[in-house]
């Protein structure tokens, strides 16, 4: 069966094996690393690696400030990687794309900018009920600020959203803006974000995406989400940590107040008076994570050039067959079971503790995240306080999958 | 059995197990035949920071020794849990002081433990630690001491230093104090108690709760029950001294002991209807 579902997809793991050199690495001395945790993080292959060491190697200037030969280079670097962001996911234009430290600091952004100019007193903000707290906590962090108040769009049972909660949540028309997660960190769910938007839209009500973990996994054009605001990182698509963007419509960030003040952010200051620079600039304030954006850019490139149809049909036959797998176990239960799924299988094992399996498994060379994957209301909502999470990527294979199936059935031997 | 004796067992223990299954099992299996606490005792307060998993301590002294109740949500770290136990329950401060969670490392465990892991282990070790800490301070101001001649007293750092002043400068401590003050009261010991205050909740230890019990013998001696808000706050280690100095000088007290108690556990319901007001619950 093994053999079948690999060739069936006719994607070339092996030669994507080839281009990580992590995992030739072993751990714990001699055990072969099998990787589930990109969800977490995704491993860089060698020319997101490579791109780090020459842009410190031949271009390493700051950008946008000096007239010399580096200088020019390094902002090169910066603003074609903001092109090739655009381009990405098919944003309108470079300039709706602003560099952050990651999909945390995007929404942070859009919270305190066009959140603290645009809602107030009385008026209402949506979260889903799946959502990481990254996109919690800073809409909790706003209501208290202006008096706002936060609605809950719950999860069904199988991890879907509950969408016939949608009209009575918006019909006193308090409603301003919506926050919900592209696909579940948690759950794996890929959430209706296109129908939502537009259903926000129609009420006037802006959308705010976070796209963490959708980026690497599903196919994300803001021409087709219709979304305000989309947040992601780099960390997720194969490239560097601490760099990530905000997508935002131009008109919208153009009638955005800056957040952090500094550098680059202006375009003149006097004693008097600060006149701040264009969108995107204006939001970015300080130097900027120059090499990050030459890793990302590396990353996307390298990203898009893959078989995306393959490696979709790829990555939907490991996921299931790591369904098949865990389903072995007695007493297994899946925490999110919806229909359309990506990147992630969360469950629990009856009796034993979710940290117990994953300190099992990893003394088997095998990384799974457990814990709440930051997203503890949801884990409340469905009454578990952390779950053991096995997250897919490209280069994971079928032979991974087994060797894990065989390493978690030792582990619950050993727990019961 | 010292904490020696039970790591130098634990050491060989150890050695004879050659895989990591064979150590994870070990300690899987301790964490199974460990007493669950109760769940009254599973509660906030007595939770250890630090852990990734959930872990209780209970520490309480008893007759000069630390005794330890403790559990986890999870089975390894319950297991862990047992392990330290094994070494640092029913042992006295001095012991426990002498074997920090370094000497776990000789156990080869350390290096398979993640760094959360090993966190909670070094904080729960330190958690214990801190409470052999206090135990040991009250323990030294357990002492005699008596009124010096001129009316005023004299606090001993220790027993035998003390008496030893005593006999030279005094010839007749005893008779001579019960002659200068009556009894003292058990309200004059409380009021100036009462003008001692936890550092970090500006609230008197005895409005706070934190005094269990103070009985005033015939012979002047008072002793004095307390305990501290959390075993885990560094800062409670002077508290059991400033206490035994304000009994002191209360007139015609010629002696006190401070033991410190964690059983039952301070928790809010215990503050006087003044503190629960200062501090706005009431
Ligand atoms: C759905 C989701 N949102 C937000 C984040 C936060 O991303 P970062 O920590 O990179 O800012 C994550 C990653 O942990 C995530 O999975």
């Amino acid at each position: 069966m093994t053999n079948e579902t690999t060739i069936s997809t006719g994607f070339d793991v092996d030669a994507i094996r080839q281009q990580f050199p992590i995992l030739r690495q072993p751990v714990h001395g001699d055990r072969p690393l099998i990787y589930l945790d990109s969800a977490a993080t995704s491993q860089k292959p060698q020319v997101v690696i490579d791109s780090l060491v020459d842009y410190y190697t031949t271009k390493n200037a700051n950008v946008h400030r000096s007239a010399h030969y580096l200088s020019a280079a390094a902002t090169n670097v910066y603003e074609d990687a903001r092109k090739t962001v655009a381009a990405f996911i098919g944003a309108e234009s470079p300039e709706c794309i602003v560099f952050t430290k990651g999909t945390t600091e995007a929404i942070n952004l859009v919270a305190n900018t066009w959140g603290q100019a645009n809602i107030g007193k009385g008026d209402a903000i949506i979260v889903t009920g799946m959502e990481h707290h990254a996109n919690i906590v800073p809409w909790q962090m706003l209501c208290e600020r202006v008096g706002a108040e936060l609605r809950l769009l719950p999860v069904e049972n199988d991890g879907t959203l509950a969408l016939s909660f949608w009209d009575p949540l918006v019909e006193d028309g308090k409603v301003k803006l919506l926050a919900i997660t592209h696909v579940s960190n948690t759950l794996g769910t890929i959430n209706p974000v296109a129908a939502l938007a537009a259903r926000a839209r129609k009420r006037g009500i802006v959308t705010v995406v976070d796209g963490a973990q959708a980026v690497a996994h599903v196919d994300v054009n803001m021409d087709l989400l219709g979304c305000d605001f989309y947040a992601f990182g780099a960390h997720k698509v194969y490239g560097p940590t601490g760099i990530g963007v905000l997508y935002g419509r131009r008109e919208l960030l153009e009638s955005m107040p800056p957040w952090q003040g500094g550098g680059a952010m202006i375009s003149s200051v006097t004693w008097e008076k600060t006149t701040y620079n264009d969108v995107p600039i204006r939001f970015e304030a300080g130097t900027p994570h120059i090499e990050g954006a030459a890793g990302f850019a590396a990353a996307l490139r390298w990203f898009v050039d893959l078989d995306h149809k393959a490696l979709r049909r790829h990555e939907q036959e490991i996921l299931r067959h790591m369904v098949d797998v865990i389903s072995q176990i007695d007493g297994v239960r899946f925490i999110g079971t919806a229909p359309v799924r990506t990147a992630v299988v969360s469950f629990v094992v009856d009796g034993i503790h979710a940290s117990d399996l994953g300190t099992l498994l990893d003394q088997h060379g095998i990384a799974v995240r457990t814990g709440h994957h930051c997203t503890m209301p949801l884990l409340e909502r469905f009454g578990v306080p952390s779950t053991v999470r096995a997250s897919v990527a490209c280069h994971t294979t079928h032979e991974e999958v087994e060797a894990f199936g065989v390493a978690l059935q030792h582990a619950v031997r050993m727990l019961r | 059995m010292t904490t020696k004796d039970v790591l130098n067992e634990l050491e060989s223990d150890f050695a004879m197990l050659p895989t990591w299954e064979d150590r994870y099992q070990y300690i899987i299996d301790l964490g199974k035949a460990l007493p669950a606490l109760p769940e009254d005792d599973r509660k906030d307060e007595n939770l250890v920071r630090g852990c990734q998993s959930r872990v209780w301590l209970v520490p309480s002294i008893v007759d000069g020794k630390i005794r330890l109740r403790a559990d986890s949500d999870a089975i390894i770290v319950r297991g862990l849990v047992a392990l330290v136990l094994k070494v640092y329950d029913n042992r006295t401060p001095e012991d426990i002081l002498s074997s920090p969670v370094s000497e776990f490392d000789r156990l080869g465990l350390l290096q398979h433990l993640s760094p959360n892991r090993a966190n909670g282990l070094a904080s729960m070790v330190s958690n214990i630690a801190r409470v052999a800490e206090i135990a040991r301070a009250a323990e030294v101001h357990r002492t005699t001491s008596v009124p010096a001649s001129d009316g005023s007293i004299s606090t001993g750092s220790t027993t035998a230093t003390t008496t030893t002043t005593t006999t030279t400068t005094t010839p007749a401590p005893s008779t001579s104090s019960d002659a200068q003050y009556p009894l003292p009261t058990r309200d004059a010991i409380i009021d100036a108690l009462k003008t001692v205050y936890d550092p970090e909740i500006p609230i008197d230890i005895y409005d706070l709760g934190l005094i269990y019990e103070v009985r005033v013998s015939t012979d002047g001696t008072v002793h004095i029950l307390m305990t501290l808000t959390t075993p885990n706050c560094p800062s409670a280690q002077q508290l059991p001294s400033e206490v035994e100095q304000a009994a002191r000088s209360v007139p015609g007290v010629i002696d006190v002991t401070v033991e410190i108690t964690f059983d039952p556990p301070w928790d809010k319901t215990m503050m006087s209807e003044s503190a629960l007001f200062q501090i706005g619950l009431f």
